[in-house]
């Protein structure tokens, strides 16, 4: 396996969301699945583009004078949703839009930026870049149980690259897990497990038709494949339920996750409502958001969805770490570092 | 929630006398003039005594003839003033903290106390030290740019009272052994034959012994005025069954203590607390807050709580006793010059008591008393007293999780000390046996030093005083020559750096402007301590010191235990910064000359966007970055070798400290452009080792790795300030994630770290609607404020610090 190369957008250290202790989660560019409510936009397609990064764009035309398909265009600034963290300068003021599909991401624009309002998301790295990384953490690894997670897009959608970078995180003794939708071969999703402690496994619709619906694919595949991972002895896998405002939280959906999950004699399921910052990062890649952007899931919704799901005698933990006050202007430069 | 009614009234009715912007921000606040009169009135009768002597008398006189005060509900009394609203003056110390108090609004009484300042203008320490400097020296001191002004005008001090002397033997006991000392000196100076060496050093001793003896009777009697005080409340003026018990309670203990030693937990508190008025207010002001107080008061707490065999109380009663302590603290007044007052930016004073670590035998000496005191903290929530907490291997894992409970609720402390570092820090540079340097203290927010009966930190000519760096830097870069702020040559002529062609000069020139002002402020403080010792005696702190009875010296001039330190206030990671960003941009890549750099700073980046972002996007300390990372490194043992190159009156040399208090603000607007990317008048680094606001791109673990690169063991202490996501810390495995990220920080050999839990959203809106945001509290640097006590630039500096989140995966 040599070369090996994957397309990262992000390597977010202690992140603590992403299976036990304090952990390193290294974000894969690419999904196989196309999530209407995807809060992790930049991690949909599977090749770098360029982000505009408007809270620093000054309009200086730079950028126009070199783009061989004349993509940008002007408009004026305006917040994504009131109260909108991050600004410098004006509201009203110019800055450029980039049309994604005259777009050839030759990245000669993001060359001519001054001001790091057109960044590079996605870079490729090595196995030996990315580990790296990841082992600099160790000592919190060593202390708090976590390890290595690689989350996306869809890290399974660059499968030779997980498993390398598996291989490699164990010769290190740090634990891994993988955050996945499990829409993938058994084939190649057998391979990795052999390297992974635990799976972090989503679990978008129980229905067919609105599976397709929503997430452009079946999830007949999805649950095949999480009914063979639960009986690998040696992998600890935690349920993912995305909570989406209309999407999947119906009582109906609801109740039929949680007796899936008890029909599979699994214990753990993390509730994760929507937060509102996927909305920015829509911006940022140039896509419309379908959904309201800045609202949180609403919090008493999320508990009578917890408790639909206790009755099925699950232990539900609630993940809200994004309701915080985080600026997606924050995580996004730290997209542009680990991308420049 | 305050845990009873009693302490949820007190307060209510607390008058806090937090400085915003060097003013007092409660308007009731004034400056009370009986201390001032009273000494005055005793130095007028005295002059001529030995100095001993006249310190003495003027202690006997304002203990003798102070108002005294019993609040409502109060079950720990006694006060440095007047009146609850006050703070004392000191016109003996610095003739300007004294007229700059005169002319405020604070003072009423101006005509008695412009008499006074003046009648002391030739006594004071400022005036009997400033003669021995040039007057360019005293005007780069007292420019308070490149060195803080020299204690002599600050009047600010530290001490560490020797709480257990007085606890444990009680002062009349005390008062034997000192008059036995006179009586054998007296006798050995009337054997036969004379023998002049072996008898004359006596005569310094007798006054010293005599001066003890006035100042002990004086704090026996004051107490006692209390107890009568107590006792005609109870008995004339209250029908409250309750309350009037209560007095007559309050009245036995102030009866029997300090004069007899503590029988129980009252009595250890009330014995505590007289003793630190004393020490930091009344005798002279000294700030901090320092002794290991659930090692002092564990024996007591044993026997009131747990055994109940004296003053039997209930541990909520325990609890409330030390709510009923944070509140006295927080009312408790000290006065300062304004531009300490500038400094500690939020806050009173800076009280700091410390808990945790292990005993003498090596036991964890975290307990229930530890336990119970921050419990009393989380519950009554007030910036003062702050707290340092001993972080121990051996520390059990429930007093960590109170600990825990503290920092989540966003009160800016425990700060947390490497406990094994701070008492090996001890025995490797000041000699102190392992098993005294056990019970380490911190003396004001961040340094290190013993308690006990003897040798503790007496003054802050021992260790304290700062230098800044940025401003060092800044005119490492100019010849020595402050363009920005003073126009005044500030240091020595080091060449303009226009000129330089190496990065080595660059780095030469911040050496030696280093050099000129650590020396500079070295020789003011030693200069002040022998003006301390000969014109400003503190016969009660020496009586209580079982070194200084023995041998019959001043508190001021024994140095038992050397603990010489000089902190880097606010600004160091600026200075590694621009020094990391000119090795980068002007001599490795040669982007830019050291010409074009000097003029961009000069004219403020004007016109220069794109340089300054380049110098802005250059490596930066925190990121696990060995490019930054190895300059900072550099950088403090730089630092440390130029402190080492002295010896201090304590004989041996001092240890740097770095941190902040509020100087990042105070001195950000007086510091130039800087080659980090900083505009001038900006805020500067806000702790010893934080990374600039907003530096930190890599998360906290990268934070912890890059100051774990730094070599703290060279250092007296090193602050870090990180904040941490209120969701991460609320969170179901919150104490969990800390407890495995402060494992990891005590095995990567790290001195210091303090926590802000506070969401921007909460700060803006506290911003926006004050009145709903009272208890609010942030982390400065050495101690917390009220969010909405502090001025709105420290304020933002405060919300641009990066937080330390989780990311949505």
């Amino acid at each position: 396996m040599k070369n090996n190369m994957g397309i990262i957008t992000n390597i977010q250290k202690f992140a603590s969301n992403d299976g036990p202790g304090i952990r390193t989660t290294v974000f894969l560019k690419g999904c196989r699945l196309n999530c209407k409510w995807c809060h992790n936009p930049e991690g949909v397609r599977h090749f770098p583009e360029v982000f505009h990064f408007w809270p620093n764009c000054i309009n200086c035309g730079n950028c126009r004078t070199v783009c061989p398909t004349d993509a940008m265009t002007e408009v004026r600034k305006a917040p994504t949703y009131p109260e909108q963290k991050g600004w410098k300068g004006k509201i009203g003021s110019k800055i450029i839009q980039i049309n994604k599909g005259k777009c050839l991401n030759c990245f000669q624009c993001v060359d001519v930026c001054e001001f790091q309002a057109l960044i590079v998301s996605g870079k490729f790295m090595t196995v030996e870049e990315v580990i790296r990384e990841v082992e600099s953490d160790i000592p919190f690894y060593n202390q708090s149980g976590g390890g290595l997670t690689v989350s996306g897009g869809e890290p399974t959608a660059q499968p030779e690259f997980v498993l390398a970078l598996f291989k490699a995180a164990k010769e290190r003794g740090i634990n891994t897990a993988l955050d996945t939708c499990g829409y993938q071969s058994w084939k190649i999703l057998e391979k990795i497990l052999d390297y992974t402690d635990y799976v972090l496994y989503d679990l978008k619709h129980m229905d067919r038709k609105e599976h397709v619906a929503f997430t452009g694919v079946s999830n007949d595949l999805i649950l095949k494949n999480l009914e063979k991972i639960i009986l690998r002895k040696e992998v600890t896998t935690y349920i993912r339920l995305p909570l989406l405002p209309g999407v999947n939280d119906s009582e109906e959906n609801i109740k039929a996750t949680g007796r899936y999950i008890q029909s599979l004699g699994l214990r753990t399921v993390y509730l994760l409502p929507a937060h509102p910052f996927a909305g920015q990062s829509y911006r940022l890649v140039g896509i419309d958001y379908p959904f309201p952007i800045g609202e949180s899931y609403p919090e008493e919704k999320a508990e009578i969805a917890k408790s639909i799901l206790e009755s099925y005698g699950l232990d539900v933990k609630m993940w809200i770490a994004w309701v915080e006050d985080k600026t997606s202007d924050q995580s996004s430069l730290k997209t542009v570092r680990v991308a420049n | 929630m305050p845990t009873t009614e009693r302490t949820a009234r007190l307060k209510n009715r607390c008058r806090f006398k937090h400085v915003a912007g060097g003013e007092y921000v409660d308007a009731g606040v004034k400056a009370g003039v009986e201390r001032a009169r009273l000494i005055t009135e005793s130095h007028k009768k005295n002059v001529g005594e030995a100095n001993c002597i006249i310190r003495a008398r003027g202690l006997e006189n304002i203990l003798n003839n102070i108002t005294i005060h019993i609040q409502d509900d109060e079950l720990i009394v006694g006060a440095n003033t007047e009146h609850p609203d006050y703070f004392p003056m000191y016109p003996e110390l610095s003739y300007y903290s004294t007229v700059d108090m005169v002319e405020s609004r604070y003072c009423d009484h101006k005509d008695e106390m412009r008499e006074i300042a003046e009648y002391w203008r030739p006594y004071t320490i400022q005036t009997k030290g400033e003669k021995y400097f040039t007057p360019e020296e005293i005007g780069v001191m007292y420019s308070a740019t490149t060195v803080q002004p020299p204690m002599f005008v600050t009047a600010f001090s530290s001490i560490v009272p020797n709480y257990e002397s007085v606890i444990e033997d009680g002062l009349l006991k005390r008062i034997e052994v000192v008059e036995k000392n006179i009586a054998d000196a007296n006798a050995n100076m009337r054997k036969s034959p004379w023998n002049a060496p072996e008898n004359l050093h006596y005569l310094d001793k007798l006054d010293q012994w005599k001066g003890m003896v006035i100042a002990m009777k004086a704090v026996v009697g004051w107490a006692q005025r209390h107890a009568r005080l107590a006792k005609i409340m109870a008995e004339n003026f209250l029908s409250e069954p309750k309350r009037k018990a209560e007095l007559l309670e309050i009245a036995d203990i102030c009866r029997h203590v300090p004069a007899y030693p503590a029988r129980g937990l009252r009595d250890a508190m009330q014995t505590k607390w007289f003793t630190y008025l004393l020490c930091h207010s009344i005798e002279r002001y000294s700030s901090g807050y320092g002794q290991k107080e659930d090692k002092l008061l564990w024996p007591f707490f044993k026997k009131s709580v747990i055994e109940k065999s004296a003053q039997p109380m209930t541990r909520e009663e325990a609890v409330e006793l030390f709510e009923c302590e944070r509140l006295k603290v927080s009312e408790h007044g000290s006065t300062k010059g304004r531009q300490l007052r500038e400094f500690f930016a939020g806050s009173n004073d800076l009280f700091i008591l410390t808990l945790g670590g292990i005993n003498p035998d090596g036991s964890d000496a975290s307990n229930d008393c530890t336990n119970a005191i921050l419990e009393a903290t989380e519950s009554i929530i007030t910036t003062e007293p702050s707290i340092s907490f001993r972080w121990n291997e051996k520390g059990n894992v429930e007093t960590k999780k109170k600990v825990f409970n503290c920092i989540k609720k966003g009160f800016g402390f425990p700060s947390i000390k490497n406990d094994e570092m701070n008492t090996q820090q001890l025995v490797k540079y000041f000699n102190v046996p392992e098993e005294v340097a056990r019970d380490w203290a911190l003396v004001l927010c961040m340094s290190p030093g013993i308690t006990g009966r003897r040798g503790t930190q007496k003054t802050r000519s021992e260790g304290g005083s700062d230098v800044y760096p940025a401003k060092v830097m800044e005119i490492a870069l100019t010849n020595g020559f402050d363009e920005f702020f003073t126009n005044v040559q500030l240091g020595p002529e080091t060449g303009n750096a226009a000129e330089f062609t190496s990065f080595d000069q660059v780095w030469n020139a911040l050496k030696l402007q280093l050099r000129y002002a650590i020396e500079l402020s070295l020789r003011s403080k030693d200069v002040g301590r022998v003006m301390e010792l000969k014109h400003l005696c503190c016969p009660f702190i020496s009586s209580i010191d079982d070194g200084c009875v023995e041998k019959g010296l001043d508190a001021n001039e024994l140095a038992e235990v050397a603990n010489p330190w000089h902190n880097i206030i606010g600004g160091s990671v600026v200075v590694i910064d621009s020094m990391a960003a000119i090795k980068k941009l002007v001599f490795d890549e040669k982007k830019y000359t050291m010409g074009e750099l000097m003029d961009a700073l000069r004219n403020n980046w004007e016109g220069k966007e794109q340089m300054r972002i380049d110098f802005w996007n250059a490596p930066k300390f925190g990121n696990d970055d060995d490019y930054a990372d190895s300059i900072a490194t550099k950088y403090y043992d730089l630092v440390a070798d130029e402190w080492k190159r002295n010896t201090t009156y304590s004989g041996t040399y001092p240890l740097p400290l770095a941190q902040s208090v509020a100087g990042y603000i105070v001195n950000g607007p007086k510091t130039a452009a800087t080659a980090n990317g900083r505009h001038a008048g900006e805020a500067l680094d806000d702790g010893g080792s934080s990374p600039y606001m907003g530096c930190d791109k890599n998360g906290p673990t990268a934070v912890l790795k890059s100051v774990s690169k730094i070599n703290a063991s060279k250092h007296k202490g090193i602050l870090l300030n990180q904040r941490l996501s209120t969701v991460l810390m609320n969170s179901d495995s919150g104490f969990d994630l800390w407890h495995a990220y402060m494992k990891t920080w005590h095995s990567l050999g790290i001195d210091h770290v303090q926590f802000n839990v506070i969401s921007q959203d909460d700060m803006k809106a506290a911003q926006i609607e004050p009145e709903k945001y009272t208890d609010t509290l942030v982390r400065i640097a050495g101690y917390s404020a009220k969010f909405i006590d502090l001025a709105r630039y420290s304020q933002d500096t405060i919300i641009a610090r990066t937080e330390q989140d989780i990311k949505a995966g």
